[in-house]
Formats: C-alpha cells, structure tokens, sequence
C-alpha cells in the first residue's frame, strides 16, 4: 500500500525549487473542481505568502496550473480581507470584537428559535470548503441549532448531475473514471461544458487522447475554445440537449452501433427508449436544435463504432429545468454502446466547485445525511444519530432546498447563517434575492472578503482564506485529496469550523462539537460515511499523502479506494442493472417570444471563479477581464444596428442591464452570452429564471428569453 | 542535450497562465515577458502564446546602439543589462516577432530569459511548467527540430534573409482543417 | 561581451582609432602644457597617475570608436547631434540630461533604494573624476600666494583666492574624501542588496558585479586613509597606503573602458533617446493602423539592420516587419501558419504565407 494512484504521464520528473528563507506547502488549487495540486511559497521569517511553485510530482496536474490556479495565493494577501468581526450599528457594520459578536448571534438564534420555532433559523453553505467544514455545517444545522433548513450552493450547481445519475446508475461519483482513464477514449463527447476555459486542466488529458487518434464530439451553442478543436462541434440551440441525444440515440439505434450484449445483462428500459427515439429523427432533431442532419449523423456514426468511449458534460447540460433528463440521457449514449466501466469508457460530469464533489456527500445538503444517505431513510438517521451522540428524533427531517429557501426568507426563515456563499451574485432573480436577504430579522455572513451578499449582513465573521487551513477536497474523479495550509490566522480571522464549534459551544451543544483539528472531524467524517455509498471510512490524512489522494469509496482501512467503478458491470442497483430512461424533448421553461425574442446563456471565463468574489479581488485576473460583456453574433447585432464595444441593454421579463457589446462569430445567431462573475449592475443573474429542475431543483441558468436594445455609441475602443 | 520552448498554438485557450506565470518567475521582478494574442478576434477563439524566439542571430541585440542584449552560453537571448540599456526601444522594433518590451518609466527593456534561475537548475520555465493544455513545452532542441511529431517553424526566410530561432512553433494541421483551424471560421454556416 | 568592432571596411576601425587617438593625445598634450604652464607647476607626485590616465584616455578612445562604428549607435547619434542643433532639441536635451543623469530619474522609478545607493555611487565618481583628471593633467593647480593665502589656478588662469584655513579651503583639500565616503557608502549599499536580495539577474555574473564594487571601496578606502595618516598618524605607513591607492586607482583607469562603469559613457548617448521618441512624427501599424513608432526611428532601425544583413522584408511590398506594430508582428506568424490570409488594413495589401515561415503577397495580386 501507498503508492501513487494513478500515476500518469502528467505527472513531470521535476522537484520543486525551493527558495532561500522559504519553505513549500504542498496543497491544492481553491478554485474549481479539478483540485490541482501546488505549492505554495511561504517565507519563514513572517509566514507571508509569497508566490506559487509548480508541483510537478501531482498525478493530476503535473504542476500545471490555469491562471486561476497561478494567481490564488495573491488573495492570501490582499490588503481588503475581513480582519475583525463587524456589526451592522446604524445601518453601517462597523469592527466588533469576537465576544460582542458571538453574543450577539446566540442571543438572536436563541430568540428567532424561540419565537418561530428550531426551523425558522437557516444556513446557506457553500461547495468551495473541505469535506470537513462541509460535514461540520450538515451537522451543525441539525444537532446545533436543530433546524431543517440547510442546503447549499452547490444546488446551482451539480444538483442535476447528481439526480440524474442516481436515477441512472445509482451512484452520484462525478466521475465513474479517473481522468488518466481519458486518454484510453476512442471518442469523447463533451456537452455543455467550456472545458477548456472552465477546466483547463483536462485540456492535456483530451488532447492525450487526440493524440492517439480520438476523435472529439462537443454538444455547445458557442464555438468554445473546446469546440473549435473538435471533429464535430453539434452547435445546438440552448435548452435541446434532450432532443439531441435522442437524435443521436436514434440514428445509433437505426444503424445498428448499439452494444445489444450490454444491453441485455446489464441495463433495463431499453425498449421504451427505443420506441420513443423512433420519432427523433434527424431532421425532426435538426429542426429542434439547429444542428444540421449531417453533423448528427457523423456524431452519432463516430460515437456508436467506437471501442471506448465517454460522454462527459457539465452545467451547460446541468442547469435547465429539464436538467436531470439530459443528464440521464446522456449517460444513455453510453449504456447503449456498453461504454462503461473499462479504462477509457464511462461518464462524467466536470465539478464546478473546488469541493462540488465532497461536497455534496457528507451532509450539507437539505436531504441528505453523511455519506450519501438518505435523510428520510429511518437506517441511515438511526445510524448517523449514533455517531453523533443523539436520539434518531432530534435528527430533523428534509428542509427547503437553496432557491427555495432564498424565497423563503423573512416568511418561514427569519434568520440565516450564510457561509462560502454569495448567493446575490450566483442566485436567479438578484434583485429579489436582495430583497428577501434585507426581509430578514438577522442575517450572519462568514466570509473572508465583503462580498456583496457580506454587504447586506448584520454581522460578518472573518475567516480565514483557503492556504491557512488543512483538511481534505474530494475533486472531480472522486479522488480525495489532503489541502494544507500555513500555520497562522491574520489579524482577528479564525477557521471557519473553530467559529462553528464555538458557536456551538455558546448554544450549550457543546459536547457535539468537541474538535481540536481538521482531522478530528475528518475522523468523525469517516465513522459517519461508514457503509454509505460515499464512504471514506478507509481513508486517513496519512494514506492521503502517502497515495497523494485516495479514490472513494474505500470502506476499510485495507482498501486503496477504487479508481475506477463498474469494473464488474454491476451498477449500484439490487438489480446490478443500469436504468435506461427515456425522455421527450420539452425545451427550456421559457421560451423565447415576440417580446423577448433572443435565447440569454451564461457562463464562465477562464479568469473568474463563480461570483468572482475571490478572482474579482486579484489585479491580474481582474485586468484581464474586468467587466462582462454580451456576445452577440455579427448577423444579429446587425438586426439591431450594434458595433462592436457599443453599449447593449439586456432585459428579460425579470430586469435588465447594460452591457459592453462584442461582436463574434462564435454565437449562434439566436442567443446572446453574458458571463456571470458580477454582482449588483454587473450581475447578468438580474435576467436569469428561476424556473426550478423538479428533481434537482436547479434553477434554469442556461436559457432565458431577453431583447435587445442599443443604448450607446462606442465607450471604449477594443483593440486586438 | 539541450532543450528549447516549443508553442504548439493550436492547443492555446487563451488563458493566460503563462502570463501571470512568467510573473512568478525569480529573476523577473513580477514583470512578464509573455504574449498571448487573439489571432482572429469576432471571427474565432483562437490565441497563440509568444515567448521570445532565442533567435541564432537576434536582430534585437545587433540594432540595439549600446550592445546592451546579450546571448548567454546556452544560446538563451538575455534582457537588456540594466545598466546600460538606454531605453531606445530600437529591439522592440527590430524584432521579426514582436517580443522585446520596454518599460518607458523604467527605461529597462525587458522580454524572456527562459526563466534563467530554473533553466539553469534543470527546471522547465514557467510558462511550460503551467501550461495547463500543454501549448508550451520545453522539449529536447534536437527532436523537436528534425523529428517532429507535425510541421514546425523554426527557420524562417524573410525575402532570402533566414533566421533560424531556438524556440520552435508546432503548426496547427492545415492538411484536413481537423481542428478548426481555418478561415472566417464562425460557428454557423 | 562583444567588444568586436564592426567591420565594413576591415581596416576602417583601425583607421578611425589611430586618428581618434592622435587626436586625443594631440588635445591632452596642449591641454597639460597649458595648465601646467609650460610643464612649470608639474606635480612629480601624482606622475604614475598621469600615465595611467593618458592609457585610459586612449583605451577609451578606442573602445567608443568601435562603439560608434556599429551602425545603430552611428545612427543614433547622427540622430542626436542634428536634433540638438535646432533650440527645442537643445533644451529637450538639457532637460533630458538632468532628468536621466541629474536626478536620474528612471532609477528612482525602478527603486528608491537603488536610486539612493546610484546617486551616492554616481556623483562620488564623477566628481572623483574630475578633481583626479583635473589634478593629474595638471589642469588645476593652487598656488600659495602669501603665507595666508591659496589661488587656484586653472589652465593658467588664476579663478580665485581663498585664506589657507578658510573652509572652502578645507572643503576642497579635502574634495576626494567627501567624494570617497559618497562612492562607500553606495557600494556598501549595493554590495547589502546584492547579498540579502539573493535575486538571480542573469544579466550580471558575481565576478562583472562584485568586482567593481570591492575595487571602488578599495580607491575610497585607500584614498581616505592618506588623509588619516597625513591628519592623525603623523604620516605613518603614508608611502604603503599611497602606493596601495596608486595601484588601485591605475587597476580601475585601466579597467574601465571594458568593465561595468563603460555603461557612463553610455549614458550621454541616453540624452538623446527621449527627443528622439518624442520630436518624431508618429508613424500607424500597416495592419491595424494604431501608431505605435515614429517614422524616423523605424527607418533608422531598417537601415542598421540591412547592414547587419539581417532585413526583414515583407516580399517586395517595400514593407519590413517593422512597419508593423509588435502585436500585428506576432499574430501575421500565427496566421500565417496556419493558411489564413493576413489584411494589413493600414496599407491595403493582403498577405499569405510564402511557404518558408516568411510573409509574401497573396498570390493573383503580385506586385
């Protein structure tokens, strides 16, 4: 035991050069799912950070890094981080010290509880924190303040991968291979997913397998960075995923390229997707997603003869009111052709967030308890309620998941823990946001910088950044990995899950929260994921180092954890069997009208992560992109009389902003795109539909009706 | 054996990480030497990253009037010497390629050393070292140039004067257009 | 480094540096006969300095011909001269001198402590220059009028009197050791930076760095020691300490027109570069039309370039890489590459690859 897993050729020969006076913490990116591994340069003398040194010797990454990835130790030391406690005094937050703080809250848990009872206290979370912090926040919901209500942001974000591949194959890992697995792919098809300025990470792994000869399939509306490499870019209209992997499934089904064998043993419902794909032909799909026959064909061709293979997507496939179907459907274009649990087939979905995968394993989600269970399933609170101490009734029931519970605020939540989050910048329908975070009687906000959503707190707790805490991430593969960090906690900061345990201690639930060290929850972690489908029972901070990151699940302390699943076809069903779903194409929840006659997307850029709060702060990513702006494509921009760098409004039925115009031809001719890092009048969320997924209660980012209208002439000249 | 940067562009996604990468770098002074530039701005997405081309005979260090470039032993094309680079700017416009900078407050000339402080210890520079897609490697001189895996640039006739550069460019295939590279290319037909 | 001549003529440098140096030795010869008065007041003392001087003279001599032979350096400086000649280039210049070597200005911006260590450095050396060259030439003399009073004598023109004890006087006696404890306190400077900022410059090896720096601390060192021994020691260990500066000081005459301290004469050529950016017409990118240079300077650089043989053409448009802008520079290669078409807007042609990495016309539109 304790080998590297995964070894792979990314991984470079090279040591680290470390610096006179200084000294490297090996850990992990902050930023986005992939979890690069890094070093971090710290000088001895004053335990500054100081700068970023590759870490060659890091299977994933191989010292490689996005310029997120280069530029994340610069927050360390930015001179607008929260350093004490503030109070809102007269309208203004104002510093405090711990103690006024600390009081402040219990006494107005204590009341808000008292008066509208246990549930009517919520905590907002985030995915960008440790399997640790995010296991402490579930449990400290439901034992500390003994509310239901607490869901996560990662509900904007994974929750339809989630769903679908529960429903599906039955097991939420984000990705049923390790990423060196891709290169092994005879075809990859990428739906919804900018990978290449998302993830840029995986950019070597796909390109190690065009070197070898495969060939490259990308389901996008844009001609991304990603699609201009691909063999066939399947350019559809935003929303008709479902109809295109029908389209797809049908000429494979038409033209025989379906793995029958496969089929047969290890999946059920096939004859129902056949029979309803039978109308999805392609020039009945070319008619619903503006892809023509022939690039249909050829995908469908180039998937279905394909040995190996894998189907990977991301939010754009994710984050639609219809979003569990595609997802499910797109694992269908793998179970059909037996592309499953060998080196080089199977699925995935690309995590946006830094922990996205741990996540939303160990209990931080509304309906889930730690270790994948089921809140409502009597074995699992009975367990769970015998790890931490308590009867299985004082374990609360499921709550409001997170859009849901924004809207609920100042009605059933009277007040909110909001932590690694900033929900007025990611949330749809901003401007309401706003409006329910202001309805509360007491909003508390833990960040490290004042976020916008921070703005609007009555109290802000510092904490600290990402390089000043250890514990572990689980990234994108389901690899768990070991974060450290330096030794310190500037000015009046404190780690987030120390202000948890005290605040427990404060509510006089104490004795629950009894942790010294990141590693003693971990510990705990471990004994609650026990026997759960994500368990990391066999995992310990020193396997972590030694294997550099054990894959999940690893149930016993012999284990080395499985890299791969599905080895043996059986999928995590009492049958063994895989579900083939079928699905009708019903399109976005809105659609585009006289009114509003243009198709809204949004994403990301390469030089922001989520809300920007982190990357928005650092000058270098900031210059390189410092505002939005809308794509529109020439033939559509000429329709309204806009050049290039002219001012745009943008308004859906929802609100409007203005927006620096830019001209590409890399946008279909029926949607603009508006990128989302930006909050107040920056923030493109003003537009977006709060249309929810049903089961994974996703709000419908990807795709909103919006007009145009030109409101400037040029403001700046945009060279280059 | 020695090894040179090799810019494979078709792989480019623009990210920049070798720009802020080159920051990092000891001997820079948080100054970067790196370029990535839009290569068909409203018609595609592609970028290329440009370090500097170590020319054999670098035109930037014969126009400079104070002979302040240097060529050190490995053939690496230094940075103007502080002290006697006057600031004139002549190698930013010598330069076939475009690479020297020069700081007009400063009054230093500035462009890549191919990370001297790492080279020189065995490491790669840092723009290959994060990379993330790979677009630049620091790759063996010798098999990159006469056994490449795809048509690369390193000598370039300019009207019968050839320059011949260290660091060599990886052409997109312009064979097939496999990978989009091609003309005008928008996303609809 | 490169200290080979450029040669279009082989025997040009040699040409150009045998007259040069005549005519150097023909200047310091009438100037120390001058101002020694007819070798009248020639102080016996300081007579190896004197030769040590005259070699570096000549050294120098040498080294800036061959330095002004390179066609770039020739341009620039033919650039300078016509532009001074006009009033605006003169007070441009004068301006610029005392910007760049004054205050120098663009070392405070490159760092305060850098800038302060420089100027301490700088100002010692020069103004040990001038009163080291002033004496050895014999271009300065004082002359003791009555027991209480000095004249000092330049080229044999009396300037001025001052008492044998007044402060100016002790201020000017003593001229290289204020000069000295400048030039130690900014090596010092220099030498703690270089130590403590363990920075790897690769432009600078140890030995081209720290060399100079010991070697001035050892002139100032030596230079003030005399003056202890002379004021407190009654003279003792004088002859040791004097033949220890002695050799110091003719190590660094002879040293300086191929070390470090060669950037000096370098800097006067500096003066011009910001008249030079700055008087020009400004000239557009024959592709995206921005104005990124003037029009002179990119002429001057084609120029020293063809006579490299080093130009870089644009087929036979007439255009050099150079009537582009960097960036254009950059992304034509990149197109180019792969088969696009490159527009240089500005100049309204249309260029493709020539299938040798170069650029040519597209084809169907020869020229």
């Amino acid at each position: 035991m304790g080998h590297i897993q995964n070894k792979d050729y990314s991984q470079r020969d090279f040591d680290p050069i470390v610096r006179d006076g200084e000294e490297l913490i090996s850990t992990h990116c902050c930023f986005c799912g992939m979890q690069c591994g890094m070093n971090i340069r710290v000088k001895i003398a004053d335990q500054t950070v100081v700068g970023v040194e590759p870490r060659y010797d890091f299977p994933m990454n191989g010292g490689r890094l996005c310029p997120k990835g280069v530029a994340a130790y610069r927050q360390a030391e930015l001179g607008d981080r929260l350093k004490t406690p503030l109070i809102r005094k007269n309208g203004k937050l104002e510093p405090a010290t711990w103690d006024e703080a600390m009081d402040l809250i219990v006494s107005k848990i204590q009341d808000i509880q008292g008066k509208y009872g246990k549930d009517a206290f919520g905590i907002y979370s985030g995915s960008s924190m440790t399997n640790e912090k995010c296991y402490l926040m579930g449990k400290f919901a439901r034992i500390g303040l003994g509310t239901k209500n607490i869901d996560y942001n990662g509900r904007y974000c994974m929750s339809s991968a989630s769903v679908g591949f529960n429903q599906s194959i039955g097991i939420d890992r984000g990705s049923t291979n390790p990423w060196s697995d891709i290169k092994f792919a005879d075809v990859l098809l990428i739906a919804g997913s900018n990978t290449a300025e998302c993830h840029p990470l995986s950019m070597p792994y796909i390109w190690g397998a065009r070197d070898r000869g495969a060939k490259l399939i990308v389901v996008d509306p844009r001609q991304t960075k990603t699609a201009l490499v691909a063999d066939v870019h399947l350019d559809i209209r935003p929303g008709t995923d479902v109809a295109i992997a029908n389209g797809l499934l049908h000429v494979m089904i038409e033209e025989n390229l379906v793995d029958q064998e496969f089929i047969d043993n290890h999946t059920t419902g096939y004859e129902e997707l056949k029979e309803l794909v039978k109308k999805y032909t392609p020039s009945h799909v070319s008619e619903i997603t503006g892809v023509s026959v022939d690039k249909i064909v050829t995908a469908a061709r180039i998937f279905g003869q394909a040995k190996n293979g894998m189907t990977m997507f991301a939010r754009g496939v994710e984050q639609h009111a219809t979003g569990t179907d595609s997802v499910s459907n797109y694992v269908n274009l793998c179970l059909v052709t037996g592309k499953m649990g060998r080196k080089g087939s199977g699925v995935a979905t690309f995590t946006g967030q830094g922990n996205g995968q741990g996540g939303r394993e160990h209990g931080q989600k509304t309906d889930q308890l730690p270790g994948f269970r089921k809140i409502t399933d009597p074995k699992a609170r009975e367990y769970i309620a015998g790890v931490w101490g308590v009867e299985e009734s004082e374990i609360p029931g499921p709550g409001l998941s997170a859009f849901e519970m924004l809207q609920a605020l100042g009605k059933e939540i009277k007040g909110l823990l909001l932590v690694c989050s900033n929900p007025i910048v990611s949330s749809p329908t901003v401007k309401d946001v706003g409006g329910y975070l202001k309805d509360l009687d007491f909003f508390v906000c833990m960040d490290m910088f004042l976020s916008e959503s921070a703005e609007l707190a009555d109290v802000v707790l510092p904490s600290t950044v990402w390089v000043e805490d250890n514990g572990t991430m689980t990234n994108v593969e389901g690899r768990v990995l070991r974060v450290k960090g330096v030794d310190r906690t500037p000015g009046e900061t404190k780690r987030d899950w120390k202000i948890i345990c005290e605040l427990a201690e404060r509510l006089g639930r104490g004795k629950y929260f009894q942790f010294n060290s990141p590693e003693d929850i971990f510990n705990e972690l471990r004994v609650a994921s026990k026997g759960g489908i994500a368990d990391y029972y066999g995992i310990t901070y020193e396997k972590l180092e030694k294997m550099q990151g054990v894959f999940w699940p690893c149930p016993t302390e012999e284990s080395e954890g499985m890299p791969r699943l599905f080895e043996d076809l059986r999928f995590n069903f009492p049958d063994g069997k895989a579900r083939i779903l079928a699905f009708e194409h019903k399109g976005p929840n809105e659609k585009t009208s006289k009114e509003y006659p243009v198709i809204l997307s949004t994403g990301r850029v390469v030089f922001h992560y989520l809300s920007g709060n982190q990357t928005r702060r650092i000058e270098t990513l900031r210059n390189f992109c410092p505002d939005p702006y809308v794509e529109i494509h020439p033939s559509l921009a000429k329709k309204y009389n806009i050049s290039n760098g002219e001012t745009v409004k943008v308004s859906s039925p929802r609100g409007s902003i203005e927006l620096v115009a830019k001209i590409t031809k890399i946008t279909r001719e029926d949607m603009v795109f508006v990128p989302y890092h930006w909050g107040k009048e920056l923030a493109i969320n003003h537009l977006t539909n709060p249309a929810l997924e049903p089961k994974s209660k996703i709000p419908e980012f990807k795709v909103c009706a919006v007009k145009l209208e030109k409101t400037s002439a040029v403001v700046g000249e945009n060279h280059g | 054996m020695a090894k040179v940067l090799y810019i494979d562009y078709e792989r480019c996604i623009g990210c920049k990480a070798c720009v802020i990468g080159c920051e990092e770098c000891s001997g820079h002074d948080h100054l970067s030497r790196m370029f990535v530039d839009e290569l068909n701005p409203g018609e595609t997405v592609a970028t290329s990253p440009t370090p500097c081309m170590h020319c054999v005979t670098p035109a930037c260090a014969e126009s400079c009037p104070v002979q302040a470039i240097a060529i050190a032993d490995d053939g690496t094309v230094l940075s103007a010497s502080l002290e006697k680079c006057i600031g004139c700017k002549n190698c930013t416009y010598a330069c076939p390629f475009g690479i020297p900078r020069v700081d007009d407050v400063k009054k230093m000339m500035y462009k890549c050393d191919m990370c001297y402080d790492r080279t020189s210890k065995g490491r790669p520079p840092m723009c290959a070292s994060v990379c993330p897609t790979d677009t630049i490697r620091f790759v063996d001189e010798e098999e990159i140039k006469y056994d490449p895996p795809k048509p690369v640039q390193f000598k370039w006739d300019f009207g019968g004067t050839v320059i011949e550069t260290r660091t060599v460019i990886g052409l997109p295939d312009t064979e097939t257009h496999r990978f989009g590279y091609r003309e005008g290319e928008g996303v609809q037909e | 480094m490169n200290f080979y001549p450029y040669e279009e003529d082989s025997f040009l440098f040699s040409k150009k540096s045998a007259r040069n140096v005549f005519i150097v030795l023909v200047l310091l010869f009438f100037s120390i006969y001058i101002g020694s008065e007819r070798f009248g007041y020639f102080d016996m003392a300081l007579y190896g300095y004197l030769w040590a001087t005259v070699l570096c003279f000549v050294l120098l001599t040498i080294r800036i011909t061959s330095w002004t032979l390179r066609p770039p350096t020739r341009r620039l400086w033919k650039q300078g001269i016509k532009m001074m000649l006009s009033p605006k280039g003169f007070v441009f210049a004068l301006k610029t001198l005392y910007a760049s070597i004054g205050e120098q200005k663009f070392i405070r911006n490159r760092s305060f402590y850098r800038w302060f260590q420089h100027m301490f450095i700088s100002w010692g050396v020069l103004f040990s220059f001038g009163i080291t060259f002033a004496l050895v030439l014999n271009w300065l003399h004082f002359e003791l009028v009555d027991s209480k009073t000095y004249a000092a004598v330049a080229f044999g023109i009396p300037l001025f009197r001052m008492g044998v004890d007044s402060i100016l006087a002790i201020a000017i006696y003593h001229g290289l050791n204020w000069t000295g404890i400048a030039v130690i306190i900014g090596c010092s400077m220099a030498l703690y930076r270089r130590v403590t900022d363990e920075k790897k410059i690769v432009e600078q090896s140890k030995e081209y760095d720290f060399f100079p720096l010991l070697l001035l601390i050892a002139i100032s060192i030596t230079g003030s020691l005399l003056t202890v021994s002379a004021l407190w020691m009654e003279g003792a260990f004088y002859f040791g300490i004097g033949l220890a500066h002695q050799v110091t000081v003719i190590v660094f005459l002879l040293y300086f027109p191929f070390s470090k301290f060669w950037h000096l004469p370098l800097r006067f050529l500096a003066v011009v570069v910001p008249m030079y950016h700055a008087l020009q017409a400004q000239k557009p990118c024959a592709r995206c039309g921005r104005e990124y240079a003037t029009g002179t300077q990119i002429k001057d650089v084609q120029l020293a370039l063809q006579k490299r043989h080093l130009s870089v053409p644009i087929d036979k448009t007439g255009l050099h890489f150079s009537d582009m802008c960097s960036e254009c520079r950059r992304v034509s290669h990149r197109l180019g590459g792969y088969g696009a078409k490159i527009h240089l807007g500005q100049a309204g042609l249309v260029l493709e690859t020539n299938g040798k990495n170069g650029l040519q016309l597209e084809k169907g539109e020869k020229g």
